[in-house]
């Protein structure tokens, strides 16, 4: 089943054509990684698919239904959670309120059930974080954690509230080698827990570890679609580089 | 361990305030070992401290207010000339308290819609409010006389016990009303986050535009309140009202613990640090020293605080 | 025989003295709390604050001292201070009018406190409180206005159909009647008066000042006299009138309250007239009344310490006085 399907996506801004004719799929339970140089049309894509713009032209598809007015709120109400590098927590904010911010749970009168809430935030802390007594609680700040266990937090937080999609973009650009590794056992995760995810990343190592799938975005066509069964490492490399080429 | 590290900043302002007490009362003890002193003490610091306190959300949620001298004075105003035209406590309070509101809004339009900065935008606001009403009120004071005869003016000012001012009372409702709210209501996270991380704030869902107009309106309306306060206390209001409140009222919330980074705010510090502003002046005066020394010791207890915040801040920890 | 009575006398000429009444200062042990008015270092309050310590000083008595940067809250804040502290007495200064003030002097007068007032009046409580030691030193407002228009006309041969500029604080209840007596006689006499309320700014910080001079002299190059009725403004003309300019003898100027500045600028001719509130007399004798009534139950006085009118002619004599904060 596909969850995202886009047809024929045309977007400018201006005299910019940023997407021309662009066509994306994303099934369930799948792992696409968004590849291209800079420039190239990923962040467009996605910012249509997390309803951040609006396309001009062309279909698109959630879950079968046709979309005509979309936004971040409805992406959200649809499952469709994207993660930032450095927007999606606040550092001086307690874990507890990073994870629930937005949906607190909340008595009738509007005070948030903190009890619950830290209770809730200590099971993902160790069972996702693994991070068992290392002086980290829920009312610790964000700043606390490394970078890799920032973003597991952050995918932590929209597997716990049931997204269906989860983008990451830009996942390890800014991590060291070893919170990358945690980064990518997070992704997978995403995987083993049936959900999908399209990943945006320039790192092709890290993008072949986790991806079924790459669609290569150049000049704002997806002219590239390659599954990851049908090549490997090298050959993704060469592909990339003839397409920067041209 | 936890409890002293977790409530760090609330234990250090809570021991410099018992410290002071403690230098006073060995410095003259016949004042500070008296109930007289702590009676004019209930009776003054609501004035400032309720508008500590609207502006320890303002400061946390990342913004800054500098109209709140004039908002107070317009809504003194509003106060004295209700009253003088119906006689009726209540209407001047609600009419007082809307005019506040009122000049919030307006400082929520400018900084939100239309994208002034706020320090900017409240300079702007005080200067015009300010002047709006002096040229209302032609330059002139206004006499409340016979409010002392209602009993509304027993709501807003009487003593209780011939000891516990009302202004105080008020003044300790609103204390515990916004610590909840800013530490356990949805209000107050959707505060914190639209100071510490806005851009966070909006994807995870929050409006950041409608958290800040409800802080420029809730400041507007404590701003209001406290202007209540006072015109019933002296029975009085006079066209410069608020003026001296300005710094008293940052050197509250900031010497209380509020990081001026927005995000992070603690109301209980506000509190305690509006009681050790106001007390200061008073003991240094029943000690015997002359009245040059109070601004230099406000800036020697302003300083020693927030250099201990910032040397005990959540980052120096290294948690 | 003679013997006896050398030894008598000795013993009534030494024994005497040690029985007579021994003369201790009236002020021993009593402590008196004292508004200065202005902000701390203030030119005007500072005066008053040295006639009142040397009356301490002469007296035997202990003041302290308190500042309200002239804002009528402050004086009650202050007032609600002094009286938690329960002293003898306490100075005040009438700026926040009888109505704010009645409660609080009220339960001083209460407690037994004296309290007594300077600078300006608060006509009703002091009839109260009259026997209790409750007395008014100082200019009579009114009164000091109107001498100093007239006084004002007589130097400066001010005519009908003149201008003169007003700086003055309406505002004020009863400060404010300076203002109100000077513009009275003035315009009585047919003189055009341009008239310009101190802010609240300018009132606390007078280095604010200039360019509303500046600006009013530059639209009204005609202007035959300003009469400026605040003390510390009056003290920077000569400042405000070279920054616009001006020569000194170009523009009449009159004001109020002396102070170094004042008297240089008299000499050097920037300002021409000042009428003097005498604020020592303010500190010394209130300080003394409250230490008379204290010993001695006297009832409250009313000075009138607002008589002096100082010119280039007076000046010679006052000046050193004024160096050293006395007048």
């Amino acid at each position: 089943m596909e969850i995202i399907r886009l047809e024929n996506i045309w977007k400018s801004f201006g005299k910019i054509h940023a997407l021309e004719g662009v066509n994306f799929s994303l099934k369930k339970n799948e792992i696409v990684g968004l590849l291209g140089d800079n420039g190239a049309g990923k962040s467009t894509l996605v910012k249509i698919i997390s309803g951040v713009f609006p396309h001009d032209k062309g279909n698109f598809y959630l879950n079968g239904e046709k979309i005509e007015k979309f936004s971040p709120k409805l992406a959200r109400q649809n499952r469709i959670e994207t993660v930032h590098q450095d927007r999606s927590l606040a550092e001086n904010q307690a874990i507890w309120r990073n994870f629930f911010m937005g949906r607190h749970k909340t008595n009738f009168l509007g005070f948030i059930d903190k009890k619950f809430e830290k209770k809730e935030t200590l099971k993902i802390l160790q069972k996702n974080l693994g991070l068992k007594g290392v002086g980290i609680t829920p009312d610790s700040p964000v700043s606390s954690l490394s970078g890799g266990e920032r973003q597991g937090l952050s995918i932590g937080r929209a597997m716990y509230f049931d997204s269906e999609v989860i983008i990451l973009d830009e996942p390890t650009t800014a991590l060291a080698q070893n919170e990358s590794q945690k980064v990518i056992s997070f992704i997978k995760e995403i995987k083993n827990q049936g959900k999908s995810c399209i990943l945006i990343t320039h790192n092709l190592r890290h993008v072949f570890e986790v991806a079924d799938r790459f669609v290569i975005v150049s000049r704002g066509k997806t002219d590239t679609i390659i599954n990851k069964a049908d090549t490997d490492l090298d050959n993704l490399t060469k592909i990339l580089i003839d397409h920067a080429g041209i | 361990m936890n409890f002293i590290l977790k409530y760090r900043h609330q234990l250090i302002i809570t021991s410099i305030l018992i410290l002071l007490l403690c230098l006073f009362m060995f410095l003259s003890p016949r004042t500070f070992l008296s109930s007289g002193i702590y009676s004019a003490y209930m009776s003054t610091i609501p004035f400032t401290a309720v508008l500590a306190l609207g502006l320890t959300l303002v400061i946390v949620c990342g913004e800054m207010d500098l109209s709140f001298p004039a908002v107070m004075a317009a809504s003194g105003f509003v106060f004295s000339i209700v009253f003088i035209e119906t006689g009726s406590v209540f209407l001047s309070v609600a009419a007082a308290v809307f005019t506040g509101g009122l000049c919030g809004a307006l400082n929520a339009f400018l900084i939100v819609k239309i994208g002034v900065p706020s320090i900017i935008a409240t300079i702007g606001t005080q200067f015009f409010i300010r002047g709006l009403t002096v040229l209302l009120a032609q330059g002139l004071a206004k006499s409340l006389i016979g409010i002392r005869d209602t009993f509304g003016y027993q709501i807003l000012s009487g003593r209780i016990a011939d000891f516990i001012p009302m202004q105080f009372v008020w003044l300790v409702i609103l204390t515990i009303v916004f610590l909840l709210i800013l530490n356990s209501h949805v209000l107050g996270d959707r505060i914190r986050f639209t100071g510490d991380n806005a851009n966070a704030a909006r994807i995870m869902g929050i409006s950041v535009n409608r958290t800040k107009t409800f802080v420029f309106i809730i400041m507007g309306v404590c701003s209001g309140f406290s202007g209540v306060l006072v015109c019933s206390e002296m029975a009085n209001w006079w066209p410069t009202q608020g003026e001296g409140f300005m710094l008293i009222v940052f050197a509250s919330v900031f010497i209380g613990g509020t990081s001026v980074f927005g995000g992070k705010g603690t109301i209980y510090g506000t509190f305690i640090g509006s009681i050790i502003i106001s007390m200061i002046e008073a003991g240094l005066v029943s000690a015997g020293a002359q009245g040059l020394w109070t601004r230099f010791v406000y800036g020697i207890v302003i300083i020693t605080a927030v250099s201990f915040y910032a040397k005990t801040s959540d980052k120096k920890i290294g948690q | 025989m003679k013997k006896i009575f050398l030894a008598l006398t000795v013993f009534i000429l030494i024994a005497a003295p040690l029985y007579a009444e021994k003369m201790t200062r009236t002020g021993e042990n009593i402590e008196i709390w004292f508004d200065t008015g202005g902000p701390a270092g203030g030119a005007y309050g500072t005066v008053v604050y040295n006639g009142a310590k040397q009356a301490g000083f002469d007296l035997g008595a202990k003041i302290k001292f308190m500042y309200s940067d002239w804002s009528p809250e402050k004086m009650i804040e202050n007032f609600k201070t002094a009286l938690a502290a329960n002293p003898d007495g306490i100075v005040v200064m009438g700026h926040p009018g009888d109505s704010a003030y009645a409660p609080f002097i009220e339960e001083a007068e209460k407690k037994g406190i004296i309290v007594t007032c300077v600078d300006t009046p608060l006509p009703s409580l002091q009839e109260n409180y009259l026997s209790q030691g409750f007395g008014y030193i100082g200019p009579d407002n009114y009164n000091q206005g109107k001498n100093m228009a007239k006084e004002s006309i007589r130097r400066f041969g001010l005519k009908k159909g003149d201008k003169v500029f007003v700086w003055g604080l309406k505002r004020l209840q009863t400060r404010g009647l300076r203002a109100k007596g000077i513009i009275e006689v003035l315009e009585e006499k047919g003189i055009k008066v341009d008239y310009l309320e101190i802010s609240p700014e300018i009132d606390k910080d007078s280095s604010l000042g200039t360019p509303v001079i500046t600006g009013y002299v530059s639209a009204n190059p005609d202007v035959k006299a300003m009469i400026i009725d605040h003390g510390a403004l009056t003290s920077q003309m000569e400042n405000f009138l070279r920054a616009s300019n001006i020569g000194p003898d170009k523009i009449n100027v009159a004001g109020f309250s002396l102070s170094p500045a004042t008297a240089e600028a008299i000499e050097k001719g920037y300002v021409d007239l000042i009428g003097d509130a005498q604020p020592f007399l303010l500190g010394y004798l209130s300080v003394t009344q409250i230490v008379l009534t204290k010993k001695f139950g006297f009832s409250g006085l009313s000075i009138d310490t607002g008589s002096g009118f100082i010119g280039k002619s007076e000046i010679e004599k006052i000046k050193p006085l004024a160096k050293k904060g006395l007048r």
